[in-house]
C-alpha cells in the first residue's frame, strides 16, 4: 500500500472513531436528559473557527504552525466531522426557525462547497496531470493571445503566398470565434472532446478545397486549435478549482456571524438543562 | 503533447497571484512589468527601465520580452517603448476578499436592521410554537423570564444566562403541578427516595436482573451508572421541547429518556418491565365487598335474590371509558342488606343516644353524696352512652371525671372512697344539667354543645344532622318519666343549695319498675326504651350516623377527645350500630413525621371513612393509566374475568382488619403482564412508557383563569390629549 493510501486509511479511521464517538456521546446525552445541543454547539463553533483558521494560516505562511499540507488534512477531516456534529446539533431534523434555517442553509452550502472543492481538487488535478498540460492559470489569457496571433499570421501568410481566400474565410467564420475567448468549459468539465472533434472535422472537410501549400498551413492551424482546446481545458478545470472558493470562504464568515448570534440567543432563551 | 507554457526565468515572467491588482493588459498578453500600484492605479510603465553606464543609456528589456530593442533608450534615459495606460483589474484573490467583506457587511447589516424593529422576534424564534401555546403565549416574555426585550438585552442575558427553573415558573402560571412542581414526577424527595429504595430492594431479590437498553448501558459505561438523583430539580424544557412546529407532540418522550433516572432500566415492556405486583389491587377497595362470597351465595339456592347475572349489573364504565364504576346500594345491595343498617333483624333495634345509667344510690345516700332523685331501676345494662360522653365532655371537668370513673361499676360503689363518690355525684349532676337544658332549650342546648365541640358556631344543618331532629316532646316526656323533679333539683344545684337526698322505698321501686320499657314516639327514628333515648337508622346513607362518623374521625372538624375517638371506632366497627363499617372501610392516611426539638415525632395518621366507591377524579393524575373501554373488544367468553380472575385462596376480609389500605390480599389474582405484552409491542398497540404511565402525578387541577370581575375592572381613562 502506498504512503498516500496508508495516510488516507489512517485519517479515515481516526475520523470514523471521532464521528462515531460524537454520535454515541450525543445519544448518551440525549437519553440522560441533558440536552447535548450546547456541547455539540460549542464543538461545532470551535470546529468552524479551526476550519476558518486554515484560510488565515494560508495568508501567514511564515508562521511555524504545522505545514500547509497538514493543515489541509486537518481542514478536510475536521470539516467532515463538523457535518456529523451539525447533524447531531440539529437533532437530525429540519430546523424550523428562521435564523436556524438560515444557519442550516449557510452551513450546508459551506460544507457542500467544501466537499465539492475537495472532490474537484482530487478529480481535476488528476485529470490535468493525465492530460499532460501544464499551464499557470494566470498566464492562460496571454497564451490564448499568443495562439491567436500565431494563427492570424498563418492566415495572412496563406493569403499572401497562395492568393487564395479559402483559409482566411474559414478562419474568419469558424476558427476566429473559437480562438478569441475561452470556449466549451462545460464540455471540458465533463471530459468530453465532442466540440473539438466537430471543429477538427470541419477543418478536415476543407481539405478538398486546398492546395498543398494551404494544406500545410491548415495542418498548423489544426495544431493551434488543439493547443487552444487544451488551454480551454486547463482554464475550465483550474477555473472551477478557484471559483468554488468564492462560495466556500465568503459564506464561512456569514455563517460565523450568524453562529455567534445563535449562541447569544441560545444562552438567553434556553429554558432547560444544559 | 505540445507544451503550451514555458517555465524558467528567461522564458516566462514571474507571476504574482497574491497581488491585489493586475495589469489591464495581462489578458492581451502585454502586461507591463511594473504592474499597478497598491491602490489599483496604472503606473504607465514602459517595456524597460534603461540604466546608465558611463555616458550612455542602455536598454534593459528582458529576454522574455524580446531582449534589447534596436532603438535603445531616449537621450533623457527614458524607454523608447512606453506601454499605453491600462485599467488595472483585481486579481481573483482580491475579488474573493471583496466578496467576503461584502457578505460580512451584508450579514451584519441585515442583523442590525432585524434588531432595530419588532420583526427580530420572528427572526430569532427557533420555530413555531405548538398549537397549545401558540394562541395563548404573548411574546417571548410569556415563557422566557429574561426576555424583557431581546434586542437590547441579548448580550446581557446571554452572559447572565437563562435559568431553566425561572423560565419554568412561568409555565406554572397555567399548569399547576402542586408543591413539588420541579421534582421528578412531582413527588417529594422522601417519596422519590422511598420509590428508589423499593425498586432497589426489588432488584436485589431478583436472580436475573433486567438488561438496560443499549444507550443506557452506554450511559452507565460513560457515567458509571444511571443517575437517580432524588434531590435534583427539573426544568419543564428538559422534557417538553417547544418551537418545533404546531403539530409537534410536546409530550414526545423516548422510553430510554424516561428510564435514565430510574434505578432499574429495561429494554421494553415485554422484555424487562417488572411483573405486575398486585396491580391493580395493591390498594384495597374503599367498599368492602367479597366477590367470591357473593358469587358462592348466589350460585347456590339464592339465584332469585341476585340483582343480576353479569358484571354489568353492578359495574359500568364512566363517560370517558377509563374507569369502571360501581352501581348504587339501592339497586344492588338493598334487597339483602338494608336490615343490617336499620337493625330490623337484630336482637335490639336502635342505638342509645342518651342513657341514664344505674347508680349505687344506697351507698351514695349513706355517704352523703346527693344526686337528687335518681331512678333506682335506671338502665343497669348501659353506661353513659358514647354520644353523651362526647356531648358532656364540652365541660372541661367531665373528661377528668370520666377518667376517674373509668372501668368503674356505678351500681356498686360500696368499696369506693369519697373522692370517687363525689366524682359520681358531679357526673350525675352534669347529666341532669344537660337534660335540664335539653328539656328547656331543646335544640339550642344541643347547638351550644355542638358549637363547643366544633370550636365555632354550629350551623343549622349540622345540628339537624347530628341530632337527627330529636323530637322535643319525646325528650321531655322521657325526662319527666326519669326525673320528675329535675327542674327544681337543678335550680337548687346551680344555686349551690343543698339538694335533698332522695331515699328510695319499696313503693317507689315498684312504681319505677312498672314504667314502660319501650315507647315509640312521633317519629319512627327516635324512641324511648327504658332509661335510654334510642335512635334507629332510617336506612342506607343515614345522615345521623354519617355525620357523627365524619365529625368524630380525627380528620373531622370536632375537637379531638378520647370519647370522640371511641365513638368513631364504635360506629365504624364492622359489627357496630348501623353496620356502616361492614362495607365502608376506614383508611389511615399517614401525614409523616414532625420534628420536635431533637426528636422526631410520628404524627398520628388521619382516619377517614370511605363513603364512596372508586370514582374517577378528574384532576387526579395517577402513575398508571388504563382505559377499560379500549379493551372491551378483546374480551372473550370469560368476560371481565379474562383479566380479573377470582383468587379464592385470599383472606380477603383480613385486608380490612387494620386501617392501612395497602396491605393484605385482594380477592382478585394479580394480573399477568404477559397478556398485556402480547399486544403492547412497539409494532402493534405500542409499548411506550407514556402509553400506560403519567409522568406528572398528583392532584393537578387546571389553573383558574384570573379574570377580573366587571366591578373590579379598571375604569377607562378619561384623559383627553
Amino acid at each position: 500500500m502506498s504512503s498516500l493510501a496508508l495516510r488516507r486509511t489512517r485519517n479515515l479511521i481516526i475520523f470514523g472513531i471521532f464521528a462515531t464517538g460524537v454520535v454515541v456521546l450525543n445519544r448518551i446525552y440525549e437519553v440522560s436528559l441533558i440536552h447535548s445541543n450546547f456541547r455539540t454547539g460549542w464543538l461545532l463553533l470551535g470546529g468552524m473557527l479551526l476550519l476558518t483558521f486554515f484560510n488565515a494560516r494560508k495568508k501567514l505562511p511564515f508562521l511555524p504552525i504545522l505545514r500547509a499540507a497538514t493543515w489541509l488534512q486537518i481542514h478536510i477531516y475536521v470539516g467532515l466531522l463538523s457535518v456529523v456534529l451539525f447533524l447531531c446539533h440539529i437533532g437530525f431534523r429540519i430546523p424550523n426557525g428562521r435564523l436556524e434555517i438560515i444557519l442550516a442553509i449557510l452551513f450546508l452550502v459551506v460544507a457542500l462547497s467544501g466537499v465539492l472543492g475537495l472532490l474537484f481538487s482530487r478529480w481535476y488535478a488528476k485529470r490535468l496531470t493525465s492530460r499532460g498540460v501544464e499551464v499557470i492559470y494566470e498566464r492562460i489569457p496571454r497564451l490564448r493571445v499568443e495562439l491567436k496571433e500565431k494563427a492570424e499570421s498563418l492566415v495572412i501568410q496563406s493569403a499572401s503566398e497562395t492568393n487564395s481566400t479559402t483559409i482566411s474565410q474559414f478562419y474568419q467564420k469558424t476558427l476566429a470565434p473559437f480562438l478569441n475567448r475561452k470556449r466549451n468549459s462545460f464540455w471540458h468539465l465533463i471530459e468530453s472532446s465532442r466540440p473539438l472533434q466537430v471543429l477538427l472535422t470541419e477543418i478536415a472537410n476543407q481539405d478538398r478545397y486546398l492546395n498543398d501549400k494551404e494544406r500545410d498551413i491548415m495542418r498548423e492551424l489544426s495544431e493551434i486549435v488543439k493547443s487552444k482546446n487544451d488551454l480551454d481545458y486547463c482554464a475550465a478545470l483550474q477555473g472551477l478549482l478557484k471559483i468554488w472558493l468564492f462560495v466556500h470562504i465568503p459564506l464561512t464568515y456569514s455563517l460565523l456571524i450568524a453562529s455567534v448570534l445563535h449562541v447569544l440567543i441560545a444562552y438567553s432563551f434556553y429554558g432547560g438543562a444544559r | 503533447m505540445k507544451k503550451l507554457d514555458r517555465f524558467g526565468h528567461k522564458e516566462s515572467q514571474y507571476e504574482r497571484p497574491q497581488q491585489k491588482w493586475i495589469c489591464g493588459h495581462s489578458d492581451s498578453g502585454h502586461a507591463c512589468q511594473l504592474g499597478p500600484d497598491k491602490r489599483g492605479n496604472c503606473r504607465k510603465g514602459s517595456e524597460c527601465s534603461p540604466v546608465k553606464k558611463g555616458e550612455r543609456w542602455h536598454c534593459t528589456r528582458s529576454e522574455i520580452r524580446g531582449g534589447k530593442c534596436t532603438e535603445g533608450p531616449r537621450p533623457d534615459g527614458s524607454c523608447c517603448r512606453p506601454i499605453p495606460p491600462c485599467q488595472p483589474r483585481r486579481s481573483l484573490r482580491s475579488m474573493r476578499g471583496l466578496v467576503t467583506w461584502c457578505l460580512i457587511a451584508l450579514s451584519l447589516g441585515l442583523i442590525a436592521i432585524a434588531f432595530s424593529n419588532d420583526s427580530v422576534k420572528d427572526l430569532i424564534s427557533p420555530g413555531e410554537l405548538g398549537f397549545q401555546h401558540g394562541a395563548v403565549v404573548d411574546g417571548c416574555a410569556g415563557c422566557h423570564s429574561q426576555a424583557v426585550h431581546p434586542g437590547v438585552n441579548l448580550v446581557q442575558t446571554a452572559i447572565v444566562g437563562a435559568s431553566g427553573i425561572e423560565d419554568s415558573k412561568l409555565c406554572l402560571g397555567c399548569h399547576k403541578l402542586g408543591q413539588e412542581s420541579f421534582r421528578a414526577h412531582n413527588l417529594s424527595v422522601q417519596e422519590l427516595k422511598h420509590s428508589s429504595d423499593k425498586v432497589k430492594n426489588h432488584l436485589d431479590k431478583l436472580e436475573t436482573k433486567p438488561e438496560p437498553p443499549r444507550s443506557l448501558a452506554l450511559l452507565s459505561a460513560v457515567f458509571g451508572g444511571n443517575r437517580p438523583n432524588n434531590d435534583a430539580t427539573l426544568a419543564c424544557a428538559t422534557c417538553h421541547l417547544e418551537h418545533r412546529g404546531k403539530e409537534f407532540n410536546l409530550e414526545d418522550m423516548g422510553n430510554e429518556r424516561c428510564q435514565t433516572c430510574h434505578a432499574s432500566a429495561f429494554k421494553s415492556f415485554a422484555d424487562g418491565h417488572p411483573k405486575f405486583d398486585k396491580y391493580p389491587y395493591a390498594r384495597r377497595t374503599p367498599i368492602i365487598f367479597d366477590h367470591s362470597e357473593h358469587f358462592r351465595y348466589f350460585a347456590g339456592d339464592h339465584k332469585d335474590k341476585a340483582p343480576g347475572s353479569s358484571c354489568n349489573t353492578c359495574h359500568h364504565s364512566d363517560s370517558t371509558g377509563t374507569a369502571m364504576l360501581t352501581g348504587e346500594f339501592s339497586k344492588m345491595c338493598s334487597n339483602c342488606h338494608v336490615n343490617d343498617i336499620t337493625g330490623e333483624k337484630s336482637k335490639e333495634v336502635g342505638i342509645p343516644f342518651i342513657t341514664v345509667p344505674a347508680l349505687d344510690l344506697e351507698t351514695l345516700a349513706e355517704r352523703g353524696v346527693s344526686v337528687g332523685q335518681w331512678p333506682a331501676n335506671a338502665d343497669a345494662e348501659e353506661d353513659l352512652s358514647q354520644f353523651l360522653k362526647v356531648l358532656l365532655s364540652t365541660n372541661p371537668k367531665v373528661p377528668l371525671l370520666l377518667a376517674k370513673l373509668k372501668d368503674l361499676d356505678l351500681r356498686d360503689l360500696s368499696e369506693q372512697d369519697d373522692e370517687v363518690l363525689a366524682a359520681v355525684g358531679l357526673l350525675a349532676w352534669e347529666l341532669k344539667s344537660f337534660l335540664f337544658d335539653l328539656y328547656n332549650e331543646k335544640e339550642a342546648a344541643l347547638s351550644r354543645r355542638f358549637a363547643a365541640l366544633l370550636n365555632r358556631d354550629a350551623q343549622f344543618t349540622e345540628v339537624a344532622d347530628l341530632s337527627a331532629h330529636l323530637p322535643l316532646d319525646l325528650a321531655r316526656d322521657s325526662i319527666d318519666a326519669w326525673f320528675p323533679n329535675l327542674g327544681a333539683e337543678v335550680r337548687l344545684f346551680r344555686a349551690n343549695r343543698a339538694v335533698p337526698i332522695f331515699r328510695m322505698d319499696a313503693e317507689d321501686l315498684a312504681e319505677s319498675e312498672s314504667e314502660p320499657v319501650e315507647s315509640w314516639y312521633q317519629t319512627e327514628r327516635w324512641f324511648r326504651r327504658g332509661f335510654s333515648l334510642m335512635y334507629q337508622p332510617i336506612g342506607h346513607a343515614d345522615n345521623f350516623l354519617k355525620s357523627w362518623l365524619d365529625y368524630t374521625s380525627n380528620s373531622g372538624p370536632m375537637v379531638k377527645t378520647p370519647y370522640a375517638d371511641e365513638l368513631f371506632l364504635t360506629l365504624s366497627d364492622r359489627k357496630g350500630p348501623g353496620a356502616c363499617g361492614k362495607c365502608h372501610s376506614v383508611d389511615a392516611i399517614n401525614t409523616g413525621t414532625s420534628k420536635v426539638s431533637d426528636t422526631e415525632q410520628i404524627i398520628a395518621p388521619i382516619l377517614a371513612i370511605n363513603w364512596l366507591t372508586n370514582r374517577p377524579e378528574p384532576f387526579r393524575h395517577r402513575f398508571t393509566i388504563f382505559s377499560h373501554k379500549t379493551h372491551f373488544s378483546l374480551l372473550d367468553q370469560s368476560g371481565c374475568q379474562k383479566c380479573h380472575s377470582i383468587n379464592d385462596e385470599a383472606d380477603y376480609l383480613a385486608r380490612y382488619e387494620g386501617n392501612d389500605p395497602m396491605v393484605g390480599e385482594s380477592r382478585f389474582a394479580t394480573m399477568n403482564k404477559d397478556s398485556c405484552a402480547s399486544c403492547h409491542t412497539e409494532k402493534d398497540a405500542g409499548s411506550g412508557c407514556l402509553k400506560c404511565h403519567n409522568y406528572h402525578i398528583g392532584n393537578l387541577p387546571p389553573a383558574a383563569v384570573a379574570a377580573t370581575l366587571p366591578g373590579f375592572m379598571a375604569a377607562p381613562s378619561t384623559d383627553k390629549e
